[in-house]
């Protein structure tokens, strides 16, 4: 039986996709469209604003919705099934900031504490995306209020990169 | 003559016991509360990734347990975990973490509760003894907390986020009368002492110590401070 053949070659992608839709990872990138057993995404649009605190990963909303409707979320993954936010495949948390995604997932009936900025933030569970590209600056302030406003960081090697200073009660600390 | 002996060894007696009480249980129940480990997934890129040893929460808890259990033999202790936390870092370590925490517990003899919500561990505080009978007499918590709010997990559903936790503004959801007006409370957590301890205080009417700064729990048994400056207050 030669590897290399036609037909084996056949049946090992059919193999490989079988076992993928089985175990559910069918993660969607480069235009692929999101597949997972079980509940189905909606489509979203998500435009990512990394900070260097907190646990946002930036803003989504419906894709005919203006952007003034978008909610600040924190991203639920799922490592163990490879549903991860596109960041973890680019090698760095900032690779991505301010770029766009349509996302396939939904929101979690939970929300999620940042203890960095004593904020409660609506999860949105990340079952796929395909990327739209870089961004222009949304007119919006992180947080989910918009509470959090940005400075301009002495301590970061990159001088465009946001600093966080919460107006009023700050639990700007380790945890 | 025996009448007379009688009565001044009885008395003798009633003078020992209460000049040298044998070491008695006291009457209600000591709550020990352990939040979990983050998943090393979230972690390990981070520049001081947290809970690299899964067991900081129940090593401690143990040593805690133990220490009542010296103090006051025959106490009645409940340990209560957070469960989810332990199922996902166990998935992520391909090891049972949930069975390992059940075999610690039955070795040590304490009644071991899991809690997946916040709100089971407030329905056990509330009534998960006959209150009037066996009020708490001390709480002790073991997890990751910032000033306002004790965090069950941290960063195991949700990067750097809690999912399930106690903010210092749900403990109105807490029934002051389930403790022990002399009930001792204390958080062993980071930064609990910054304003939880106050918020504590108000609601239930008596303290709880908390750090101000961070604790550590990398030496193994009970936390200590580790901020500089860093103290217990109450």
């Amino acid at each position: 039986m030669r590897f290399g053949s036609m037909g084996m070659r056949i049946a090992i992608l059919a193999m490989a996709y079988g076992v993928a839709l089985l175990v559910g990872i069918c993660r969607a990138q480069d235009g692929a469209t999101a597949l997972l057993p079980g509940r189905q995404g909606e489509v979203y649009v998500g435009h990512r604003y990394y900070l260097t605190k907190g646990i946002g990963w930036g803003w989504i909303k419906k894709p005919k919705e203006s952007w003034s409707r978008a909610k600040w979320v924190a991203l639920k993954e799922q490592p163990d099934k490879g549903l991860v936010a596109p960041f973890r495949q680019l090698g760095a948390r900032d690779a991505d900031h301010m770029h766009e995604y349509e996302l396939v997932g939904y929101f979690a009936d939970y929300k999620a504490y940042d203890p960095k900025f004593n904020d409660l933030l609506p999860v949105f569970v990340i079952l796929g995306y395909k990327p739209l590209g870089l961004a222009k600056k949304l007119d919006l302030k992180p947080g989910s209020r918009g509470q959090i406003s940005e400075g301009t960081s002495t301590a970061s090697s990159r001088a465009d990169r946001p600093i966080i200073q919460q107006r009023g009660t700050s639990n700007d600390e380790d945890e | 003559m025996m009448t007379h002996w009688m009565l001044r060894t009885g008395l003798a007696a009633l003078l020992a016991v209460a000049i040298f009480p044998f070491p008695e249980a006291k009457a209600g129940e000591y709550l020990i509360v352990s939040g979990g480990p983050a998943l090393k997934f979230n972690e390990d890129d981070k520049p001081a990734p947290h809970d690299r040893y899964w067991a900081n929460f129940i090593d401690s808890a143990i040593t805690r347990i133990a220490q009542i259990k010296a103090d006051q033999p025959g106490s009645l202790i409940a340990w209560l975990v957070y469960r989810p936390a332990y199922v996902e870092r166990g998935r992520e370590m391909n090891q049972d973490l949930v069975r390992e925490v059940e075999t610690r517990a039955a070795a040590l003899g304490v009644k071991l509760l899991w809690f997946d919500r916040t709100r089971q561990l407030v329905n056990y505080i509330n009534r998960g003894q006959d209150r009037r009978q066996a009020p708490i007499i001390g709480f002790d918590f073991f997890g990751h907390s910032n000033k306002a709010c004790f965090m069950f997990d941290y960063s195991s559903d949700v990067d750097g986020g809690s999912v399930s936790f106690l903010h210092q503004n749900q403990l109105t959801a807490i029934e002051k009368t389930a403790f022990a007006p002399n009930a001792a409370a204390r958080s062993w957590g980071c930064h609990s002492g910054e304003s939880y301890s106050e918020a504590w205080k108000k609601h239930f009417g008596f303290p709880m110590m908390g750090a101000i700064g961070k604790t550590d729990y990398s030496a193994g048994g009970l936390p200590v401070p580790s901020s500089e400056g860093g103290h217990w207050v109450q």
